[in-house]
């Protein structure tokens, strides 16, 4: 391992707390979505998959501007590339 | 509100979170066992999943466990496994989904009953100042009790066939793959159990995210059981971590192995 590879980085700053929000803010949509009836539940249900889906995604995206910001440049690309495989999935979905 | 869902995702993500394998893969089968058709208890299975990861996530932080270039790297192979198992189970009969399932929960009872302890072995003069993952590697350190474990990522490319079949599963089946990809990255590719535990935990979200993006254009998401079943996944979640500490996870683990072969044999017998 060289000194280069030797370098700690650590987490993006706030993702832990972040985090937890995130599970906050689920568990809350989801409950709106299953108790409630009507556009307002529907809503809700629409929102908490939205969310969870996202959240993840959200996540990589910061990793790599993350990863960017500290010189990383090899799995910037390669997060980049992961999002870009999402991306191509979606559209191959879509169609 | 589905009661029944809800008490399922409950009990299954607690099961799931004590026994270190996920509930996915013990509710999609339980789903379809109580009348769920496999299309429709696959994306369920997903939304459990990447509620779990979500609910697990500052915890998994908090010990400075995860790898995030380990996870985002073999996430490549599992996202793109889970889109293609995603787009081919639009395609495929519930018969054949069954079948699949039962191949899964088959093999999730018998390589979650074989999970191994510790490999990694501390290593003298490092510190707290230590842990971490390494800029432009995939090697870290991490934290075992008073000590402190450096490790390095090995046989990658058969780690990244692993991770896409994973992916693969999470596509087809529903469930997340990490009982997959848990062991993939500790005993084929030597990282540390409680890293790569952590790690699959951040990198089930994408996977899940993954497939269910494909699930919502084929138009298979019934939206308010998603809901039911993310509100009772992050309940389960959360009293499994928290009974954990009282439970003994390879009991656990031992049960969960017994409950999947039996589900397994069942869903064969019915599909």
């Amino acid at each position: 391992m060289t000194d280069a590879q030797r370098r700690l980085d650590t987490p993006v700053r706030g993702t832990q707390r972040a985090m937890q929000i995130a599970a906050v803010v689920a568990f809350a949509l989801a409950s709106v979505g299953a108790l409630l009836p009507g556009s307002v539940g529907r809503a809700a249900a629409v929102a908490v998959v939205a969310f969870i889906v996202a959240a993840p995604l959200l996540r990589v995206l910061s990793l790599a501007v993350h990863w960017l910001r500290v010189g990383d440049r090899r799995f910037a690309g390669v997060a980049f590339g992961l999002l870009f495989i999402v991306a191509t999935g979606s559209v191959i979905a879509a169609l | 509100m589905n009661w029944a869902d809800f008490a399922l995702a409950v009990v299954t993500s607690a099961i799931g979170a004590v026994g270190g394998l996920g509930g996915a893969v013990l509710l999609v089968p339980l789903l379809v066992l109580t009348g769920t058709s496999a299309r429709a208890a696959a994306p369920l299975g997903l939304v459990s999943v990447a509620a779990g990861s979500i609910a697990a996530g500052g915890r998994q932080l908090k010990g400075g466990l995860v790898n995030h270039r380990l996870g985002v790297t073999t996430e490549l192979f599992a996202s793109t496994g889970a889109i293609v198992g995603a787009l081919a189970s639009g395609l495929a009969s519930d018969r054949f989904l069954k079948l699949v399932l039962a191949a899964v929960a088959l093999a999730a009872g018998i390589l979650g009953g074989r999970r191994k302890g510790i490999r990694n072995l501390p290593q003298p003069g490092l510190s707290a100042a230590d842990v971490g993952e390494h800029v432009g590697s995939l090697s870290g350190v991490y934290q075992l009790d008073d000590a402190f474990v450096p490790y390095q990522p090995t046989r990658l490319r058969a780690g990244a066939a692993l991770f896409g079949l994973s992916g693969l599963i999470a596509g087809l089946a529903g469930a997340s793959g990490g009982f997959v990809k848990t062991p993939a990255s500790s005993e084929v590719m030597h990282v540390p159990v409680r890293v790569a535990a952590a790690t699959t935990t951040f990198t089930i979200g994408i996977t899940s995210a993954a497939g269910l993006i494909v699930f919502a254009f084929q138009g298979r998401l019934d939206l308010r059981a998603c809901a039911t079943v993310c509100a009772g996944a992050i309940i389960g979640g959360h009293a499994g971590a928290s009974v954990q500490s009282r439970l003994s996870p390879p009991q656990v683990r031992t049960f969960l192995s017994v409950a999947l072969v039996v589900i397994a044999v069942l869903l064969a017998v019915r599909a």
